[in-house]
């Protein structure tokens, strides 16, 4: 049953990879456990998040204009793919609701510090939601604009802060023990770039399946590309002391002073945040949306959107006491919880649909 | 709080009569269905019930069964 009508064509799906990755990981920087070496751990995290997208879109070309709740019907039945649907589902809406969260904190510590913070979450999630409503084509124009404003900000923003870089924060080289490094390689893995499962909600609405795998892995590197970037940034103007700031990236937007006359630009960068943090929770929650009316065979996803979204901000209240508490989450619990939905599960589902030939049965049957 | 509550039941007087009208049990089910949650969690949060955080809830879930394979 095709819930979505609309289709996003293959530079819009570039878009939205890029905004998707660049979303809440500008925000809470990965790789910060790798210290200095955090650029490294972002190349390794970029080549084993390649590896994850590798199994989503070898899924995805598999079954052509299917999104993943019909993928694990057709693979594992009504009953187990049911449950493995739900299951997914449920991490989408979680993780929808997590990067909720981190813009929750952010606004509510950096920029709006009095307002109440269901007000805070409310307007978010109704102008979301507004856009989620009108499917996925309005989101992939509205990211291609947003990505290129981003990228010329940021840009702008390196550029501006060239002259307070000191190198010598990347020194010593390697002198970070293997666990760490590996541990905070594998972390960036996970968060962004194997979030990138999510997309198998959306690649069913794509002009041109064949192209599924070459569209992602260009939105990837070049979502990595300005992560990378951010990094090398935040790494060589903080040096060690980025570790104590919840919010690195937006720290060091916060030293751009040109001749004492623009100074407090960071607001610029704050505007970045939230436009790519828009079009995260977006995607998320199309995603959790549209698999939930396509689980429950439902008309239409339209109606879902507002009270699923507004229950994905009530959920990202009762989410952390304590801004504390949702970083440890994010540096040590997320990469073990998130395993089991980007890696496990599509893993799985993927040998089963190659074991039992399902696609050449498909189109036998 | 009792904004976004406002807001579900808004949401709710328009959808469930075009549901209604249309014959649309199934999706009048889902749709009341998370309604209904958003509306109760929304009145407990506002209530100051303490109900227990997810993220933490998760984060003990590792912590206690999953840690030690992974680190």
């Amino acid at each position: 049953m095709q819930l979505e009508a609309g289709k996003i064509s293959g530079s819009e799906l570039i878009f939205i990879v890029v905004a998707f990755i660049f979303g809440s990981s500008i925000l809470l920087l990965p790789g910060l456990d790798a210290e200095n070496m955090g650029w490294l751990a972002i190349i390794c995290g970029l080549i084993l998040g390649i590896g994850f997208a590798s199994i989503y879109t070898t899924l995805a070309m598999r079954f052509p204009g299917k999104n993943f709740v019909e993928i694990s019907e057709a693979v594992f039945g009504k009953l187990i793919g049911k449950f493995i649907a739900v299951a997914f589902l449920g991490y989408l809406f979680h993780l929808g609701s997590l990067v909720v969260t981190d813009y929750h904190n952010f606004i509510k510590l950096i920029l709006l510090v009095e307002t109440p913070s269901s007000v805070i979450v409310l307007f978010a999630l109704l102008i979301i939601s507004y856009g989620v409503w009108h499917g996925i084509e309005v989101l992939g124009r509205v990211a291609q604009g947003m990505v290129i404003l981003t990228v010329g900000l940021t840009l702008l923003s390196f550029v501006l802060l060239t002259n307070k870089m000191d190198f010598n924060n990347f020194l010593p080289l390697f002198d970070l023990p293997l666990k760490q490094f590996l541990w905070a390689s594998y972390g960036t893995g996970t968060f962004p770039f194997g979030e990138v499962v999510a997309f198998l909600m959306i690649f069913a609405a794509l002009d041109r399946p064949k192209q599924i795998r070459a569209l992602v892995f260009k939105g990837m590197i070049y979502g990595w590309m300005f992560l990378f970037f951010a990094s090398i940034r935040t790494i060589a103007i903080l040096g060690p002391t980025m570790e104590i700031f919840v919010y690195p990236v937006f720290q060091t937007s916060k030293l751009i002073s040109i001749a004492d006359v623009f100074t407090r630009l960071e607001i610029i960068t704050g505007i970045v945040f939230l436009m790519m943090g828009f079009l995260k929770i977006g995607i998320l929650l199309y995603g959790a949306a549209i698999g939930t009316a396509q689980l429950f065979q439902l008309n239409s996803y339209r109606t879902l959107v507002l009270p699923l979204g507004l229950l994905m901000g009530l959920v990202a209240l009762i989410n952390f006491p304590n801004v504390i508490e949702n970083i440890k989450h994010a540096n040590d619990i997320y990469p073990i919880y998130a395993t089991v939905f980007i890696l496990v599960i599509p893993s799985i589902t993927l040998v089963v649909a190659i074991i039992r030939r399902l696609p050449k049965n498909e189109r036998g049957n | 709080m009792l904004l976004i509550v406002l807001i579900l039941l808004f949401a709710a007087g328009i959808e469930v009569p075009k549901m209604l009208y249309e014959r649309h049990w199934r999706d009048l089910f889902v749709f009341t269905l998370i309604t209904i949650t958003g509306i109760v969690l929304g009145i407990l949060i506002q209530m100051q019930v303490r109900i227990p955080y997810v993220g933490v809830i998760i984060t003990r879930l590792v912590e206690k069964y999953f840690i030690n394979i992974f680190r």
